[in-house]
């Protein structure tokens, strides 16, 4: 129960020292553009992969179940509900959790029990500044932008699907997908995006500079940041959507 | 000066630090000589702030070790690791430069005359810049991490066992940088070590860590014909191990 307190609040501290204290941002631009560069290009191979199959089984179990009973727009209100509100946001931060998320801890934690973070502080670079920050940053800018290319792909997924295999009209179906369209869904899309972003990365980095015991501790740090990830995305996600739920 | 005064350091409520206190004068090689395990690698890595002790305080320079203190104090001071703890994804020219890059804020082309200069120092060719330190050998690694202590021209070099796992000849020459360095510089330079030899061959002075003290503070012919009961079963065992 402590490790959890600890964790918990370890978390919480990384997030907001990351996003409250005073950076000079100046020498940390390349640094952010850099996490930019690993965290969303290098990421897209995975999402692509994701989100088209995710498009693919979503499509192919609402029209299974629902293609008999309702008309084709309905299905296609159905698509483009379901990737809004939830499958794109959640399944591109759960693909870059295991892409992103994982390679944070595994190296931060390598530095850390190489004695490369202690390094950096006798050097009186603070690794929160040169490790942290700019990753965080990186997922800021990156998770939202994967969440709407994940759902750009997830609705490719399911127009492939529906158009080549069970025959719609393509103009139906893009026409369904942009009548169903809100604005507000969207926005809580973006916003899970971030929030996703900013949580897996503070546990990532959490764990990465908690780590200890050597090659056994980058495993567990690897292991304990893909869970708490996980379970705060799903935990973070319920959050957003009752409050967007107010307005929705 | 370093100012040691009475710290205290446990882990898991074992005192591994003591009421320990001893100064360090400017511009001298001290060695701290012990068993391993004894704590010798914890009073270094608490004089750079890395540990913070439970009791005592500790003076760079008469200024407290203490709060915002420590990030300034550590400009004064350069750091050896044991295992060198260059970052393994960034090239030597890279790890010496990190500093001037987000300290210092000096331009490209001035970090890299600056790194070419510290390599020169330690007798590296430059042209292990571009080299990653997976493929320095384990005397290259030691001469790159004395590279980007240097490179801040600090008034202290903190050395955790500098010749360990280096065969004789490149402990040597590690030894030999070291005083030179001391002389040329002006740097004081406090190492810790097991290595007896490697103690006597640099040392203005050596200090005994044992029981969470220090035991014996001297010159190191004061150190060699002491009676003191630790230096004799750390001389015996030392020597008995080696050979000598």
């Amino acid at each position: 129960m402590n490790f959890i307190i600890n964790s918990i609040g370890g978390i919480f501290y990384i997030l907001f020292y990351s996003l409250f204290k005073r950076h000079n941002i100046g020498h940390k631009i390349e640094l952010t553009f850099h996490e930019i560069v690993r965290t969303g290009i290098e990421s897209i191979g995975i999402v692509t992969i994701a989100s088209i199959l995710c498009g693919l089984i979503a499509v192919f179990i609402i029209d299974q179940r629902l293609g008999s009973y309702i008309p084709e727009f309905y299905i296609t209100e159905a698509i483009s509900k379901s990737v809004i509100i939830e499958l794109g946001a959640l399944g591109a931060s759960i693909a870059l959790v295991g892409r992103v998320g994982t390679r944070i801890t595994a190296e931060i934690a390598t530095m850390k029990v190489n004695e490369e973070i202690d390094a950096l502080e006798t050097m009186a670079i603070d690794p929160y500044d040169y490790l942290v920050y700019p990753k965080m940053m990186a997922s800021l800018v990156s998770y939202p932008i994967m969440v709407v290319f994940s759902e750009l792909l997830i609705i490719f997924g399911a127009m492939l699907f529906l158009v080549y295999i069970k025959g719609f009209g393509l103009k139906t179906f893009l026409f369904g997908i942009r009548e169903h369209f809100r604005m507000l869904e969207f926005i809580q899309s973006l916003i899970k995006g971030a929030v996703f972003g900013l949580m897996s990365t503070s546990i990532s980095c959490y764990f990465g500079i908690t780590a200890s015991k050597g090659a056994k501790g980058v495993g567990e740090a690897t292991t304990n940041a893909v869970v708490y990830s996980v379970v705060m995305i799903f935990l973070f996600d319920y959050i957003i959507i009752r409050i967007f739920s107010l307005w929705l | 000066m370093v100012i040691v005064e009475n710290i205290t350091k446990e882990f898991n409520g074992r005192k591994v630090l003591d009421n320990l206190s001893i100064e360090i004068r400017d511009g001298e090689i001290i060695t701290i000589i012990g068993k391993s395990g004894i704590g010798k690698s914890v009073l270094l890595k608490s004089i750079v702030g890395l540990l913070r002790p439970e009791k005592g305080r500790i003076f760079i320079d008469d200024i407290p070790l203490v709060g915002e203190n420590i990030y300034l104090l550590r400009r004064k001071i350069g750091f050896i690791f044991q295992k060198s703890a260059l970052i393994e994804s960034l090239n030597v020219g890279e790890n010496i430069g990190l500093a001037l890059k987000y300290i210092r804020n000096m331009p490209a082309e001035e970090i890299r005359n600056r790194v070419i200069d510290a390599l020169r120092k330690v007798e590296l060719d430059p042209k292990v810049m571009e080299l990653f330190p997976s493929n320095l050998s384990g005397g290259m690694l030691k001469r790159a991490a004395i590279a980007r202590a240097i490179i801040l021209n600090p008034q202290y070099i903190l050395y955790d066992e500098p010749t360990t796992g280096l065969d004789p000849i490149v402990s040597r020459t590690i030894e030999e940088l070291i005083i030179n360095l001391n002389r040329k510089m002006k740097i004081t330079s406090i190492i810790v070590t097991h290595d007896l030899n490697s103690a006597v061959g640099i040392s203005d002075r050596i200090a005994m860590l044992s029981g969470g003290k220090i035991t014996f503070l001297g010159s190191t012919s004061d150190f060699m014909n002491s009676s003191n009961r630790d230096i004799i079963e750390f001389r015996s065992s030392y020597y008995l191990k080696t050979g000598e």
